[in-house]
């Protein structure tokens, strides 16, 4: 699983909260930073940043820097090139072993696809796999 | 000639020879005249039917050539631009994963790239 931020420009939040989470994965709590924010979606704001890496234990000091200073900036704006080269214009945008996926699908077709790929790899579709 | 039939009606079969002589020698030239009466109405007719296709054929010609223009047309119209739908689906594209956060194992034969955001 990778994660590629694109900050929708009408989402306001979204920008800093990718900002957030990017000096989260400095210090190694990325996905538990990202499950915090999906969790609290309404409360989206710094001192809601500050405080779910204070629950985190990431080292605050450093946190806040890299925050305060955009430190990921370029991070952030590189996947975002990268979507719009790729053509990818609204979130979540999925791609499985480089296939596309549009939008929040339902699990059974992110089953499919995974199914497809495994045959054509020609590795075992594990049996109790869901069926796409 | 609607009399003359009338009066061939009362005579009963003027065609059948019965004896009248006289009556069927005064019909011969008239059977002939109504015969090519008939002939030049039909003739005429059959002019104006060949007429009348002409004339349709060369209307359908002309339609069928602004169709052709029209198709021209539009085949040399600028192509609407088709709405961005995102990627082509058929397609596999390369997704970087250099510095990017990751979960799982990274030899996995399965790769999924989320792009997302928090909002």
């Amino acid at each position: 699983m990778v994660w590629k931020n694109l900050p929708l420009s009408f989402h306001q939040n979204a920008r800093p909260a990718a900002l957030a989470a990017m000096a989260a994965n400095e210090q190694g709590k990325f996905w538990e930073f990202h499950d915090k924010l999906f969790a609290n979606q309404k409360d989206l704001s710094k001192d809601a940043y500050v405080r779910y890496a204070q629950e985190l234990g990431l080292d605050m000091k450093r946190f806040q820097d890299a925050f305060t200073a955009e430190k990921f900036k370029g991070h952030v704006d590189a996947d975002s090139a990268e979507a719009a080269a790729l053509g990818v214009t609204g979130t979540p945008a999925f791609f499985v072993n480089g296939k596309f996926l549009s939008g929040a699908k339902p699990f059974e077709e992110f089953a499919k696809v995974i199914n497809a790929e495994l045959q054509r790899l020609n590795l075992p579709i594990p049996p109790n796999a869901p069926k796409g | 000639m609607a009399k003359r039939v009338r009066e061939n009606d009362s005579e009963k079969a003027p065609y059948q020879p019965r004896g009248g002589s006289a009556s069927g020698g005064n019909l011969g030239p008239l059977v002939l005249a109504g015969v090519a009466i008939l002939l030049v109405l039909g003739g005429f007719s059959l002019a104006e039917v060949k007429g009348l296709r002409k004339e349709l054929g060369e209307k359908v010609a002309l339609l069928e050539n602004k169709i052709a223009d029209l198709q021209r047309k539009v085949e040399a119209a600028p192509k609407a631009q088709a709405p961005q739908r995102g990627p082509d689906p058929n397609k596999v594209y390369t997704v970087k994963s250099e510095g990017a956060p990751t979960k799982g194992n990274p030899g996995a034969p399965i790769t999924i790239a989320e792009f997302s955001d928090f909002q």
